[in-house]
């Protein structure tokens, strides 16, 4: 590693709270990107709606070498339950282009070809963790790229299927939980500090709670800082760690939005537009409880 | 920036041409591989040639997902020589496009058959299970990633681990390709005229198509050499790296001069020139639109220095995203024994590729290779291992 350091210039945080049938989006979409999609599905739609938020809102203008990171727990799961009942229920073969849509990297390829960019364009997946692992290979290859200044996307991005019942089932979540859509988005690199709204610390990943609070332990924090839980953390188990460290507080978006995969991105994106002079280190556990995810960084 | 060498510890595959390197050199070097056929369920159709993994061969989702990785997995552990403090902190590397859809399948076929019409189509959902998985059964604490980006996953897991083990980001990296038989894919590609009707035939005047096949690969890489005293020891194979760039105009056939351009920037980030390069392993899909740009693409880098190049997808199949993990364990498996395996059903140059695949086994001595592998979505991938003292 060169030791380049990691500036946030844009950030975007989207979510949708989930109800009976999908959010028309159509309409958000277009007023977004002054014109009118064809032919793709709901989860291009949220990405393409989240990423363009977050480049209207960055200090720094895209370059076309800026490299895309699409961060996911389940991709295209609306599009791929629905063929998915097609082949085998309904005996029936899908159309090419529905079919050619639940590639998950369709939607990189949209953003893509709407930005006009001709970069690398990664669709990244984890079970637990799918933010803090795009994040964390987004920078790992920023601090080793061999151009003078590398920049990035990087947007967590995550859909419901219908009905919402089932969808809750497949994940394993209480009968009552209440679920949202996201796409939330940071645009960071290196270099342009001049136009950076936050920097980017660090992004680790962690054997068990012994390992992460070791590390936190010795991680020098600033006095400003706030803790924020993932979605699989208890409000509890942040309070315990916060009791641990030198942390100011806990944080809470000021617009809580229920369950997504990709929550972290929406908390992140949401605490450098309401937290100027401060810091957060953002803990997530695995849906075992078992590893730990965390992240550090400063707005300025 | 001081990198590290990454050589290649060991591997494993699970393939429609063999479960051992051996195994699978020895059909690359006869030259021949006849695909098997699946039936489209509720399809009038004919059937479709395939390169079907041995073993349930029978039904239209594979129901053993879980077994053949396992299988591909501890083969490349075991030939790594892994230790248990090294397995024990093993960061795993997921390149696949359609994940465990054919476990799913199976489970919802299993439901509708057993009358559940009410039953979820998918039971469980999210893209990473399968390197949450490997990580679990293997009791590693090291980090995950998995890569969905069509048919260049598996070779975009290879990149980017290659690139964190020369970082000295981890020592060693397990990096698996999965694609196995699922109704999905196939319907799909059937539904997209995409697959050909009976032969694999890449940059032939007469391609039709693709043929589709299953596989898993698993490939372990490392910042250390291996310690066998094989031939690997004394001229070791290792990962220089590559690029991905993606082509944002084309959706499912890439254009030549994106093709080019990934290919200069592997070379500029492995700091190649195009001379150093002894043999292509294209993708060369064998569908009409693919091969003409991919030919072109290479034309177009290397002038009249085209180095030989072969396509593997007459052996295996198009194994979609798993192609890039697979497809490299083959031709590790090939120029162990000294060659560069043919193309199969090469006969008639055609005009719009202005190139001929190798026909005939070349013998290799060492090298640097590159292995190019695109995707829908215009991801592009260009990898470059080597083969030297």
């Amino acid at each position: 590693m060169n030791g380049r350091l990691t500036y946030i210039y844009g950030a975007a945080a989207h979510a949708w709270q989930a109800n009976e049938s999908a959010l028309d989006l159509k309409p958000q979409l277009q007023a977004a990107w002054g014109k009118r999609f064809r032919r793709i599905n709901h989860f291009i739609e949220l990405t393409l709606i989240g990423a363009k938020s977050c480049l209207d809102q960055s200090q720094l203008e895209i370059e076309a070498d800026c490299d895309l990171y699409l961060a996911t727990e389940q991709g295209n799961v609306a599009g791929v339950a629905d063929i998915t009942r097609l082949l085998l229920k309904e005996q029936e073969a899908p159309m090419p282009l529905a079919f050619l849509n639940i590639s998950n990297n369709m939607a990189g390829f949209y953003l893509a070809q709407s930005l006009k960019l001709h970069s690398s364009n990664l669709t990244i997946a984890h079970h637990s963790f799918p933010f803090e692992t795009a994040l964390d290979l987004a920078m790992f290859n920023i601090a080793n790229s061999y151009r003078a200044t590398p920049s990035a996307l990087v947007g967590g991005v995550e859909e419901c299927a219908y009905p919402l019942s089932q969808h809750r089932q497949r994940m394993n979540l209480a009968t009552d939980t209440p679920l949202a859509e996201g796409s939330s988005w940071l645009h960071i690199g290196a270099g342009y500090p001049q136009h950076a709204l936050a920097c980017c610390e660090w992004v680790k990943f962690f054997a068990d709670e012994m390992e992460l609070l070791s590390f936190l332990k010795q991680a020098a924090l600033p006095p400003l800082t706030y803790l924020a839980g993932g979605d699989n953390m208890s409000d509890e188990a942040a309070v315990n760690f916060a009791a641990d460290l030198n942390i100011c507080g806990i944080y809470k978006c000021a617009n809580r939005v229920p369950f997504h995969t990709t929550h972290c991105a929406y908390t992140v994106a949401s605490f450098i537009s309401e937290k100027r002079g401060h810091s957060l280190i953002h803990i997530n556990r695995d849906k075992r409880g078992h590893r730990y995810a965390a992240l550090s960084l400063s707005v300025i | 920036m001081a990198r590290n060498r990454v050589f290649i510890r060991g591997c494993g595959i699970v393939s429609a041409i063999g479960t051992t390197q051996q195994e699978i050199a020895l059909t690359c070097h006869n030259g021949i591989a006849t695909p098997g056929s699946t039936t489209l369920p509720h399809s009038c159709e004919r059937p479709l040639p395939y390169y079907a993994l041995p073993g349930e061969t029978d039904k239209p989702s594979r129901p053993d997902l879980y077994k053949q990785i396992n299988a591909a997995v501890d083969s490349a552990i075991h030939d790594a020589g892994l230790t248990v403090d090294e397995i024990s902190h093993l960061p795993v590397f997921v390149g696949s496009t359609a994940g465990d859809i054919s476990d799913l399948e199976s489970h919802y076929q299993h439901e509708l058959h057993h009358a559940n019409i009410d039953a979820s189509p998918l039971y469980r959902c999210g893209f990473g299970v399968l390197a949450e998985y490997i990580i679990d059964r293997l009791q590693s604490g090291g980090q995950q990633f998995t890569f969905n980006t069509a048919c260049s996953s598996g070779a975009n897991a290879l990149l980017m681990a290659t690139r964190m083990v020369a970082a000295g980001r981890m020592d060693n990296a397990l990096v698996v390709g999965v694609e196995t038989r699922n109704q999905m894919s196939l319907q799909g590609f059937n539904t997209m005229l995409l697959l050909a009707a009976q032969h694999c035939q890449p940059f032939d005047k007469n391609r039709s198509g693709t043929v589709l096949g299953e596989g898993i690969g698993a490939i372990v890489i490392s910042r250390h050499k291996p310690l066998s005293s094989d031939f690997s020891a004394a001229r070791p194979y290792y990962c220089l790296g590559g690029a991905n760039l993606t082509d944002s105009v084309n959706i499912t056939s890439s254009d030549s001069s994106k093709i080019a351009a990934v290919i200069a920037q592997a070379l500029t980030e492995t700091g190649l020139h195009p001379a150093d390069i002894k043999v292509i392993k294209a993708h060369g899909t064998s569908t009409p639109a693919n091969d003409s740009a991919e030919a072109q693409g290479m034309r177009r880098l290397f002038g009249d220095e085209l180095p030989p190049f072969t396509s593997l997808k007459p052996y295996v199949g198009h194994t979609l995203g798993a192609c890039g993990v697979v497809e490299t364990i083959i031709m590790l498996a090939c120029i162990k024994e000294h060659f560069v395996p043919a193309t199969p059903g090469f006969t008639t140059l055609d005009e719009t590729c202005g190139c001929t695949p190798l026909t005939q086994r070349l013998p290799f001595d060492g090298g640097k290779i590159m292995l190019n592998h695109f995707g829908f979505g215009g991801n592009n991938t260009s990898l470059v291992i080597a083969n030297e003292p």
